[in-house]
Parts: C-alpha cells; structure tokens; sequence
C-alpha cells in the first residue's frame, strides 16, 4: 500500500465505524457491571440523539418536544408487552410506528408555523401528551408510571441486554446514515440552509419536513422501546419537557452538523454525569455551566470544532467527510 | 404552440398598491429576452408570479401550452422554469458540486429517495455544468467559503442545473464590476447557444440588455410601455421619456 | 348530595360556588399575570425568551421565605415584599450584563439553550442555600382568615393578591405609556437601531428591561408564597404556565398577558372543579391551538 493509499484509508469513516464497533462489543467483557449498565443507557441516549439530530441539525428545525415521543415508544412498549402480551419483538416494531403516528400528526401542524412558534408549538405538543399520560392513571399507571415492564428470559442480563440493544441501536444509525446521505438527506440539508431556495429547486419542503419529523420520531420510538424495556419501567417524565432538552444538549454538544456528533455528545454526557455525580450533588449545576460556557463559545460542538480545524487539511484532496 | 411563455394581462396588487397593471408577455423558444423598467416598475413582481412565489390576483400564464397560473413554485420548477436571483440565494454550509448535484435531482424529482447514495447520483452532469459556468476547481468548497462573484456564478449554476428550458435571471448583473459584468454577459450567451436555453432576463444595465437581448419588453408602474426588438426600443420617445435622467437616447 | 367519584355532582351549583371560583381563577390569573408580564415585556422589547424567568420567580419566593421567617409577624411579609424583587431584580441585572448581553444577536435556540442552562444553574444554587424541603411560609397577620362569599369561605390574602396585581397592572400601562421610561422602550421595541444612531443608550435601555422583568418575576414569588409550598420544581411548573399564557395572549403584549392570564385561571380554577384531571391538558390543548391558528396570540403581531 503506499503511503498515499494507507493516509486514504485512515481517512475512511467506515474503517473509524469498525474499530468503534470492535471496541463497543468488547469492552464489556472487561469491566464491571455498573459500566456495562451505563453503557446500554449511553447507547439508547445516543440513538434518541442521533434521531433528534435528523431534523436538528440536518433540517434545521428546533423542536422543544422530541422526548414525546422517545416517551410514546416507551409506553407503547410497556403497555403493549406488558399489557396485551406483545412479544418483545413485535413491540419494539409497534413502539415505533405508534411514535410515528403521533410524529406524523404533530410534524403536520407543527409545519405550518415557523421558527420559534414552531419551537413552541412543539413544546406545547410535548406538554399535552405528558399531561394526558400522566393523568390517565388507570391506562399508563399515572405519576407512578408504568411498573414491570417484562424483557425476556433471553436478555435478562446486564450484559445481554446491551448487546441487543447495541445491535438494535447499529441497526438504526445504518438505517438513518443511508437516509441522511441520500437525495432526501440531502434535500433536509438544503431546506435547513435556505428554505426558500430549496422550494424553487422544486422540493415540497413542508411535506419533506413531515417526513422528517416522523422519521425522526420513529426512531425515538425505538429508543424509547429500548429503554423502557432496559428499565423495565416506563415514567411520565420521559415525556416531560426537560427531558428534551437532554437530545439538543448532545448534539450541540457533540456537534449538530455531523452524523456521529449526537452520539458523541451522549457519551460525553453521560461520562461527564457520572464522574460529577460522584463527586457532588450539584451536577445540574456542572452541566448547566458546561453548556452556557459552550453555547458561549464554540456553536459547532465538540466535532464541529475538530472537524472545523481539520477541514483545511482534509480540503487539498478533494474531501471525503461523511455528511456534514 | 407558438410561445413557449405566454403572460397573458396578468394583474397584482399589494394592499392598494397595484404592481403589476394588466401585463402581457410573450417569450419566444430559443430566444433572449429581456425585461427592463425603471425602480419599482415591477420586473421583479413579474418574475415572482412567474416562479409561483406570487399568486396573480388576475390573467394567466401559459408554459409549454399549459397554464401554470398560481402553481407552487416547487411545481413549476418541476416543469422546466428555473430561476437566477438578485440576491445570492444559495446553501452556505452545502458543498458547490453538492448544491449542483441536488439542484438536478431537485429538478428531475428524484429527491425522494432514502436509500440510494446521492454523493454518486447526477455526479458528471452536474460537473459538466460546473465546468460550463467556469467553477469546476471549487467543487469541493462550500458555497459560504466562496468569494462574492463565484458565489454569483454558483447562483447561475444552480439555476441551470437540471436543463432547464426557461431560464430567468433576475438582475444578474447587480453589485458586478465591469469586469465581471463582461465575464456574465459571456457566460449568459454561452449557456443560450451552447445549451438553447430560452432565458429571459431582467436587468439595469442597458449596455448589456441592448448587447445581447433579441427582444426588449418594457415596463414602467406595472404596465408593458413598449415592446420589440432593441434598436426600436432605443429610438422610442416614451421609453426615453421615463429613462430621463439617463441622458438622451439610451 | 350524593357521594361516589363525579366531582360535579358533589358541587352544589349556586352563584355563591361560581363567584368564589372565578375569585379563585382570578387569584391564579394574578400570580400569571405578574410573572407572565416579565416574561412577555422581556421578549417583546429584546426578542429574547427567558426560560430562567421561573427561576427567578423561584428565587423570589425562596427569599422571602427566609425574609419572612427571620422577621416576625407582618412585618416580615412587608419586607420580603420590597426585599425579594429587588434582589431577584439584582441577580437579573447580573445576568443580563453577564450572559444575555452576548446572545442577543444569536439565534433563538441559541438563547433558549443559553437561558435553560441558567435553569440549572439556578436551581443547584437554589438547593444549594436552602436546601432541598418544601418551605411553608404563613399568610401575614394582616391579610389573615376569610371573608364569606356566598356562605363559603375566601381567603383575604387571595383577594390583596387580585387587588395586587389589579394595581401593578395599571401601574405597568402608566409606566409604559406615560413615562419618558415608557416612551423610550416602545421606539426600542420599533426600531431599536435608529434610537441607537439617535444617542439613545441602547444596551442600558435593555438592561433596564431586563431587570424590571426580573423584578416581576421576584414579585410573583413573593406574592405566591404563602399561597402554596416553596420548593425546588416551581420554576419549571411557572414557566410553562406563564408560557402558555405569554403565547395566548401574544408574545410582547402587556394586555395579552393580562386576558392570557385570566382565560387560564379561570380555566384552571373551573376546570379543576368540573373535570380534574383534564384541567391541564385543556390548559395545553389551548396552547396548542393557539399557536395553530394564530401563532401570535390574541394581543400580538405577526414576528417580522
């Protein structure tokens, strides 16, 4: 291989994907069970995020109310293995496209209003499921959530639950990677960088932006699925609105404007919790300083910063960076 | 089919302002058109109902033989009408070959693909259109790391991805110097004899609308006051009349 | 009456039930109006949405609290009136130098992230100094026990929070519409660069804003104090109320605020009693409505 070809190949997100993935499937053979607990939660985290992030980052559109329907795939899968007997696997396929119905019916309104409204719009939706979910006690079980959220025998453990649950989550970002990198990713792109132009290139932005949305909210279905199942409860808080602030904080944090920046983000998040939390009670505290300072300062994220200073090197080749 | 545009006593009002006065324009295949008119005598207004950005609160307009009077603007891209803004109107953060690329996909309503690799899709088209507007080294860059008059020139080439057979330019020549204006003009002809491309454009600068044009519509407070071709126009009193100021004789 | 579970038969349906529930409404619409008010002036002068408004709000209860337990009696009430604003009035003035002062050109989510990070913030701090139980602060002296309203009882506290926040009402449109103050944030709101190429001090013209919305929001805590618990939490439960009600109005609107706020008290206050558990979720349908059909409220106009 010659010294030009090996450079290429170090360059290849794909070889970057493997050796993650390598090191994701082994290292929990290695450490102890609190890690491999917090492990399944970052994955989760990170496939919510890298959801969120489809209309984000990539469409550009700031909505306040994700965690609906992160919550609604949590629901869906407690209620419906819990209560009507669904078999794991049909409920991890049911969460989702119930996350999407209401995605689809919520993106169709909130597409009709722009910007903050649409923020709040969003905000607004969010607060009503939760409101309802946690009124309907004798449904959802009320404030005290959903209890005994059953997982089958063959995940019972720590360890085999975050296998399946990496597996699954891999299987998503593969999922929303070839979509984020196809005409319609690519059209998200443009309607987030100048919408009106993008109308004059001849795409129905509003429709595309639907779509988004209920992509994005099937997939955070998936992630509540997952979670729900992880901790075999399921609460009204998933769906209230601080806890969509935590997808934003990712991908700001790892970086909006890249694939792996949510996921990125999440790990941070998480590692940053636990390292705080041992130390002191105040950890709202840390993360509220750690997000004013980085609003305040660098706007791209985590990756948007490395990336933005490797560009000019990447730029003499002709740039193969994934996304973006 | 005898045009290949065909405004028919098109009228629109903001509030009690009327811009647009009962207009009629014709624009012929393979031509080079242009539309001229002092400030504010409502070109841009034109242009606007043309694209579907602008609903006309009256008249028709034909494309192809069929009307396409009130349509989105994403539906009459579909049909073959693209469109060159005044103000550079593209995607800072897209790369220059990538807003190419999916401007053709864009036009040929192949953007509703999820699984297919767009980096790949339309890529030696949309090249060749590069290379045409003279941007084919910058591929890589993105549209905000470009200097003003490439990003005009990106303006151009978004414009024209995806064959278009209607090409309106709306002031190309804005905030140029006369260098670059040279270098548009060049650029306009050539896409209208290299690739028959109608265009119709509307624009300040005399010197390059009666350099190039066949046909000059003009238009003054919303109405046509003259129309034909360039060495009429010039010697017409009443086009003189509203240009005074200009000098005599355009 | 009849027992069992319907809350509306147990309700005896007189005119002495429904003034005292529209007293009630009105009561709640007092406190959202005081804090709502910050929050919509805020915005409507420096384009800003503060999500620490509850915060503060927060703050200002948690000082009287404290003012209240160190002074005796009625007195104590009387200077955690004057005392808590001004100190939540203080932290917003630092705020605003400190962070808002940089995002003001930035985009919304910007601010919102921005602002939501102060919610954290605050609340560590919060818990911090006082700890994380419920505090119960006792009704002043002067304001204690109950007129009889149609043979029921209604607190005379409630009723000096109504007449309150009547007043600040009218002293806020006299502040806004009659004062060189008022004059100056109104052409700040219009054309806030023109005002600046004219002299004006812009940047202290926001600040002044900034810190009177601060203030309002310290007042409602104040006011709400002995009406509830003070504990860690009510930042968040205001602020999403005083947003449904900023929005219903119209985002900038000082009238908006007001009818925002009394629609949402008294739906909250009937709702409450005829269909409990659906109270909130009308409250939020109507937001959501709202922001369907007319994103900008009953009072606003359309963002330019």
């Amino acid at each position: 291989m010659t010294r030009e070809g090996s450079r290429g190949l170090w360059r290849s997100g794909w070889l970057w994907a493997a050796l993650t993935l390598v090191v994701l499937v082994i290292y929990p053979q290695l450490v102890s069970r609190y890690y491999i607990v917090l492990s399944t939660e970052v994955v989760i985290l990170a496939l919510l995020a890298t959801s969120y992030n489809l209309i984000f980052g990539y469409a550009g559109l700031v909505s306040f109310g994700h965690a609906a329907f992160f919550g609604l795939g949590a629901y869906g899968m407690g209620l419906l293995t819990k209560n009507y007997g669904f078999p794991m696997l049909g409920g991890l396929v049911a969460a989702p496209l119930v996350a999407a119905a209401f995605a689809f019916v919520i993106g169709w309104f909130c597409m009709r209003t722009i910007r903050l409204y649409f923020s709040l719009l969003s905000l607004a939706f969010a607060q009503l499921l939760y409101v309802i979910v946690y009124q309907w006690t004798s449904f959802t079980g009320g404030s005290d959530g959903l209890q005994g959220v059953p997982r089958p025998e063959l995940l019972s453990s720590h360890s085999s639950y975050y296998y399946f649950a990496l597996g699954a989550t891999v299987l998503c970002m593969l999922v929303m990677w070839f979509i984020v990198n196809s005409p319609f990713g690519w059209s998200l792109r443009a309607i987030r960088e100048n919408t009106q132009r993008s109308q004059f290139l001849g795409i129905n932005d509003r429709f595309y932006k639907i779509i988004a949305f209920t992509i994005a909210g099937a997939f955070a279905g998936v992630a509540g699925g997952l979670y729900s199942q992880f901790q075999k409860w399921a609460d009204p808080e998933l769906l209230f609105w601080t806890t969509s602030a935590n997808p934003v904080l990712m991908s700001i944090l790892g970086g909006m404007f890249s694939f792996v920046g949510p996921s990125v983000g999440a790990v941070v998040f998480v590692a940053l919790r636990e390292i705080i939390k041992v130390r002191t009670d105040y950890w709202p505290l840390v993360l509220g300083a750690v997000l004013l300072t980085l609003v305040l300062t660098v706007p791209d994220g985590i990756v948007g910063f490395l990336v933005g200073k490797a560009r000019p090197l990447l730029l003499g080749k002709k740039a193969e960076t994934p996304g973006s | 089919m005898k045009h290949l545009l065909e405004i028919e006593n098109l009228m629109k009002s903001f509030g009690g302002f009327l811009a647009t006065d009962g207009v009629s324009l014709a624009v012929e295949q393979g031509s080079l058109c242009s539309l001229i008119g002092p400030n504010g005598a409502g070109k841009t207004t034109i242009f606007n109902q043309v694209t579907g950005y602008l609903v006309p609160d009256s008249g028709r307009i034909t494309f192809k033989g069929e009307e396409i009077t009130g349509l989105h603007p994403y539906q009459i891209s579909r049909k073959g009408i693209t469109r060159a803004f005044q103000v550079i109107n593209i995607f800072p953060r897209l790369a220059v070959l990538e807003s190419v690329q999916l401007a053709i996909l864009a036009k040929r309503g192949d953007t509703l693909k999820f699984f297919a690799g767009a980096r790949k899709m339309v890529r030696e088209e949309a090249m060749s259109v590069l290379e045409t507007v003279g941007l084919a080294d910058k591929a890589a860059y993105r549209a905000k790391e470009l200097s003003h008059g490439e990003q005009r020139t990106l303006e151009m080439a978004l414009a024209l991805a995806g064959n278009p057979e209607l090409l309106l330019l709306d002031e190309p020549m804005a905030g140029m110097s006369p260098f670059e204006r040279g270098k548009a003009t060049e650029l306009i002809q050539k896409i209208h004899e290299v690739r028959g491309l109608t265009v119709l454009f509307c624009e300040h600068d005399m010197d390059v609308v009666f350099g190039i044009s066949e046909r000059v519509t003009v238009l003054h407070q919303g109405r046509v006051i003259a129309e034909g071709k360039p060495e009429d126009i010039k010697k017409n009193e009443e086009v003189n009349l509203v240009y005074l100021g200009q000098g005599s004789g355009i | 009456m009849g027992g069992g579970t319907d809350a509306i038969s147990v309700i005896t349906w007189d005119i002495g039930t429904i003034i005292l529930l529209i007293l009630a409404g009105l009561t709640r619409a007092a406190i959202l109006f005081v804090v709502a008010s910050g929050l919509t002036l805020v915005f409507g002068v420096l384009r800003v949405i503060n999500m620490a408004h509850g915060s503060l709000y927060m703050i200002g209860a948690f000082v009287a609290a404290s003012v209240i337990q160190k002074v005796a009696g009625s007195g104590g009430y009387w200077l955690a009136l004057v005392a808590a604003p001004l100190a939540v009035a203080m932290i917003g003035a630092i705020i605003e130098l400190g962070v808002l002062r940089r995002i003001y050109q930035a985009e919304h989510v910007v601010q919102l992230l921005a602002t939501y990070a102060l919610i954290l913030i605050f609340d560590d701090v919060v818990k911090f100094i006082w700890g994380a139980e419920y505090k119960s602060v006792s009704v002043p002296a002067t304001f204690a026990g109950a007129l009889s309203i149609g043979g029921r009882p209604f607190p005379v506290y409630n009723l000096f929070v109504t007449v309150w926040a009547i007043t600040l009402a009218i002293g806020l449109w006299m502040l806004i519409y009659r004062t060189g103050l008022g004059r100056l944030i109104r052409a700040a709101v219009d054309d806030a660069e023109t005002l600046e190429a004219l002299g004006v001090n812009i940047p202290l013209i926001f600040s002044a804003v900034f810190v009177i919305g601060a203030f309002l929001a310290g007042l409602g805590g104040v006011l709400v104090a002995p009406l509830g618990s003070v504990g860690l939490g009510m930042d968040v439960t205001i602020l999403i109320e005083a947003f449904v009600v900023a929005v219903i109005g119209g985002l900038g609107s000082f009238p908006g605020a007001l009818l925002g706020a009394v629609i949402i008290g008294l739906m909250f206050s009937f709702g409450i009693t005829v269909a409990p558990d659906m109270a909130m979720a009308f409250i939020f349908l109507a937001m959501v409505i709202v922001l369907i059909i007319r994103p900008w409220g009953l009072f606003g106009e359309p963002e330019r």
